[in-house]
């Protein structure tokens, strides 16, 4: 049987998951339609809309700026 | 003088950088009211949630006390960015700095709730949810009002701070302005009105907390 302490770490840890998977999910840049030139890709690609970053960064350069 | 001149007339508008003090605090207590009644509307549920759980208390409290100390201002720039509307981002603003006095208090209230009334009721065969509303809520509701009187008056000051960045109207907006302006009266006068106004609310609160006050 596990203890208050670990039951309530497991169940903030899954609100926490919650947050982040909604945070991820609602961040996502559109995809693009074609193939993207290297410029358009610096340029933000298919994403010409301002919006939050993803909490998982995985391209830096793109996915971590705002606009 | 300064003060019967603008008390003569406070609803007076003159277009949009010209308006009473009347319609200035009109503003104010208007996203006031709005982020605070918000607030209380998840504040006091979560909280009793809170009080009646020590397993939601234990998983809860580490985001409660990363996310307290952060300044309601703060906030701001991420506000403004994903809501894309002054308004709206200053009674944001107002929601998250009125959220956690309320919040903290009906959880405490409800965790101190005596056992004995809970057992009677219990002992009455009453479901959870009659319980809840019949014993704990009132036997919780002056620490509850205490936690919203808290969150009236920290509401009130930073609704001044947050109407001075974004501007428009507000009595925040119109101190700021008038002292672009250089007016320093009207600032002091403006001051006055904050004060008086913020006592305003404060006894309001305190009046309501009276009414649910009692003795064991």
């Amino acid at each position: 049987m596990l203890s208050l302490r670990a039951k309530s770490a497991i169940v903030s840890i899954c609100f926490l998951a919650v947050f982040l998977g909604a945070w991820e999910a609602t961040s996502q840049p559109p995809k693009a339609e074609k193939a993207l030139t290297e410029y358009e890709l610096l340029m933000g690609g298919a994403d010409q809309e301002a919006r939050v970053p993803p909490p998982l960064c995985r391209n830096h350069a793109l996915d971590c700026r705002a606009v | 003088m300064h003060s019967i001149a603008e008390l003569s007339d406070p609803f007076y508008d003159k277009g949009p950088n010209d308006k009473g003090i009347g319609i200035q605090l009109g503003y104010s207590l208007y996203r006031v009211l709005t982020g605070y009644l918000l607030a209380a509307l998840v504040a006091i549920p979560i909280g009793f949630v809170i009080g009646m759980s020590p397993l939601m208390y234990k998983a809860l409290n580490p985001y409660i006390q990363i996310l307290r100390p952060i300044s309601p201002l703060a906030w701001m720039p991420l506000a403004l960015f994903i809501i894309q509307d002054s308004e709206t981002s200053a009674i944001f603003v107002i929601f998250i700095c009125s959220i956690w006095p309320m919040l903290i208090n009906t959880a405490f209230g409800v965790a101190a709730v005596r056992q004995d009334w809970v057992n009677v009721a219990r002992t009455h065969e009453l479901s959870p949810i009659r319980t809840a509303f019949q014993v704990i809520l009132p036997a919780a509701a002056p620490t509850i009002l205490t936690g919203m009187r808290i969150s009236i008056g920290i509401a009130w000051l930073v609704i001044v701070a947050a109407e001075m960045l974004v501007g428009g109207t507000g009595i925040g907006y119109y101190v700021w302005n008038e002292w672009n302006n250089l007016d320093l009266t009207s600032v002091i006068f403006s001051i006055l009105m904050i004060g008086l106004v913020g006592m305003l609310l404060d006894l309001g609160l305190n009046g309501a907390t009276k009414l649910v006050q009692y003795k064991e």
